[in-house]
């Protein structure tokens, strides 16, 4: 059976359809994403430029994530944003205070548990593309016998 | 071309996603709370709109009344992130020199001990 699209391919466009998505709803509904940084115990002091940086981020990422020639950069960039996300997640879970969430998108009608378990599964996926990408390097670098 | 395909099927589902849920939920109140970092909540600095300011929702007051805490209120009564004096907020006297939001121009009213 011809293979249309490679695993590889298929994550990215996933998180590039994530970031893309969740990126342009923070910045449509700016006000509410600053709101919701500015009553976070932990990021309140940084409420301004983050709710600017956190979209722009995502953006740029989902930008990387198009062109195959920069979609490995992507990948790398993306892993290191989930990770910051869900470090920040788990931060929230063990404060147990209701804290608001403006994640953007649908993502904010999860429960913090489930966001947590959300963003660990995108982590892992993205975790496992990385690997078989290299690997996939890997061969193509090895000299022919 | 192919190895485009994906990523312009997975922009064109973002851009619609967001397209569509932006008419479904476009937010219509805004809520105020207390500025209980700056100002004590007496009558005056209850009644008074400047002292409240702007927060994401209702979130998790008592309901007594006792003390002030959150509002509700439309769009008409806001403007950027700042509480209108249109609101006109009344507030009561629950103990010396600790008011509560009675009533005013709002959609929703929370209270706390």
């Amino acid at each position: 059976m011809k293979k249309y699209f490679s695993i590889p391919a298929i994550v990215s466009a996933i998180l590039l359809g994530l970031l893309l998505y969740t990126g342009i709803s923070k910045l449509q509904r700016h006000n509410d994403f600053l709101l919701a940084l500015a009553a976070s115990p932990l990021l309140k002091q940084h409420a301004g430029w983050l709710s600017r940086a956190v979209p722009v981020t995502e953006l740029v990422i989902a930008a990387l994530l198009f062109f195959p020639a920069t979609r490995q950069k992507g990948m790398y960039a993306a892993l290191l944003l989930l990770t910051v996300f869900t470090g920040y997640l788990t931060w929230m879970l063990q404060q147990q205070a209701p804290l608001p969430c403006s994640c953007g998108g649908f993502i904010e009608a999860l429960s913090w548990p489930q966001h947590l378990l959300f963003n660990t599964a995108l982590l892992a996926v993205t975790v496992t593309t990385i690997l078989l990408n290299k690997r996939k390097d890997k061969r193509k670098e090895r000299p022919p016998t | 071309m192919k190895r485009y395909m994906l990523g312009i099927a997975a922009i064109a589902i973002a851009v619609f996603s967001v397209a569509f849920k932006t008419a479904v939920n476009k937010p219509v109140n805004s809520f105020f709370e207390f500025d209980y970092d700056s100002y004590s909540p007496t009558i005056n600095n209850v009644q008074d709109e400047s002292k409240w300011i702007q927060v994401s929702g209702l979130g998790t007051c008592s309901n007594n009344d006792v003390k002030a805490c959150r509002i509700e209120v439309a769009s008409t009564y806001v403007s950027g992130t700042s509480l209108l004096s249109t609101a006109a907020l009344v507030a009561q006297e629950s103990s010396t020199n600790i008011a509560y939001v009675k009533s005013g121009n709002t959609v929703n009213i929370k209270n706390k001990n």
